[in-house]
């Protein structure tokens, strides 16, 4: 690719970005959101919370590992369980990186 | 609206986020450089483009030689789930001005997304500490990725390891959502869809589908219960 043609390629990449992005406020800022809309959205976050974790966790690759051996696994059931406990969104962070790191290179 | 870029709340939300940015936009801009692009290039597509899976797909086609038309198209199906958060965060800036809109939702992704969520339902937080975490949060992956285009080859970073500080900033803020039986049951049922439609949807479509699904679900039951 020229550079030009890159220039154009993330220019359109851009527009398609852009768009799915944008347009959502300006059809409901305006209007009262009805009742149904606002209880749907009420299940968005945890939908696509467990959506991403799940597939952070679980999918390698082209393929889903289930197996003990998923250090992601693993480490998540630990950031899992601190987090219940504490509610900390620090602490959830930092037992995850140390707990990866070990599983990934000591264990 | 500059103020609040320095407030510690927002300096303190964002943190976690920068954490995990650093090493995967530095990755981002290794690969870059790699397909040929060049720094500015890099700059330009994180600017525009600002979406951490969207662009290392997007690199990867450039370098495997693909068409513009295939790259835009995979971008758009990839970055459609911004939708979904760009809808579900305007309930909380209701009221706000077009041009406020215009520059949040170009800092809306997966990340920037669930941080402002969690905070706006806690309570402290506002459009203008929002719009300050998606800037910061945005420049954060800018500059990373047009240092790694520079540095990539000199430097290696163990990207697993810091990268899993995104899944589990997301593990955190998904327990935060856990506030009754069904939230964590829908949570769940969402996450299993989304494995199962992983083996047919690519581009990050299974993320979308499992979330409509489980959500049209959750308000269904709810709806049940509540004409008992």
């Amino acid at each position: 690719m020229t550079s030009m043609e890159v220039v154009y390629c993330i220019l359109g990449m851009f527009v398609v970005s852009y768009i799915p992005r944008v347009v959502p406020p300006f059809l409901l800022a305006k209007t009262t959101l009805s009742p149904i809309v606002e209880r749907w959205l009420k299940y968005v976050p945890t939908s696509v919370f467990g959506a991403l974790v799940f597939s952070e966790i679980f999918i390698d690759g082209n393929k889903l590992n289930f197996s003990l051996g998923n250090i992601n696994l693993i480490t998540s059931l630990i950031v899992l369980a601190v987090s219940l406990k504490t509610k900390s969104l620090g602490k959830s962070i930092v037992t995850g990186m140390v707990v990866f790191w070990l599983l990934k290179n000591v264990v | 609206m500059l103020r609040n870029l320095y407030s510690r709340e927002v300096l303190k939300a964002v943190l976690p986020i920068c954490v995990g940015y650093i090493p995967l936009g530095f990755a981002c801009g290794v690969l870059a450089q790699k397909v040929g692009v060049s720094v500015w290039e890099t700059g330009m597509m994180s600017v525009l483009v600002f979406a951490g899976s969207g662009q290392f797909i997007a690199l990867s086609m450039i370098g495997g030689g693909a068409s513009i038309s295939s790259i835009v198209l995979t971008t758009f199906i990839v970055n459609l789930r911004h939708t979904l958060y760009s809808s579900t965060l305007t309930s909380y800036l209701m009221g706000q001005s077009k041009k406020y809109f215009s520059f949040f939702t170009q800092g809306i992704v997966d990340e920037t997304f669930a941080v402002n969520l969690s905070e706006f339902s806690t309570g402290e937080w506002d459009a203008n500490r929002a719009l300050a975490l998606n800037i910061l949060a945005h420049g954060c992956w800018v500059l990373s990725t047009m240092l790694g285009n520079v540095v990539g080859n000199v430097l290696t970073v163990d990207i697993a390891v810091v990268g899993y500080t995104l899944t589990a900033m997301f593990i955190g803020l998904w327990t935060f959502h856990f506030e009754n039986n069904l939230k964590i049951i829908i949570g769940l049922v969402s996450g299993a869809l989304a494995l199962f439609l992983s083996s047919f949807l690519t581009h990050k479509l299974h993320i979308v589908v499992a979330t409509i699904i489980a959500a049209t679900l959750g308000c269904m039951i709810e709806g049940g219960k509540k004409d008992d």
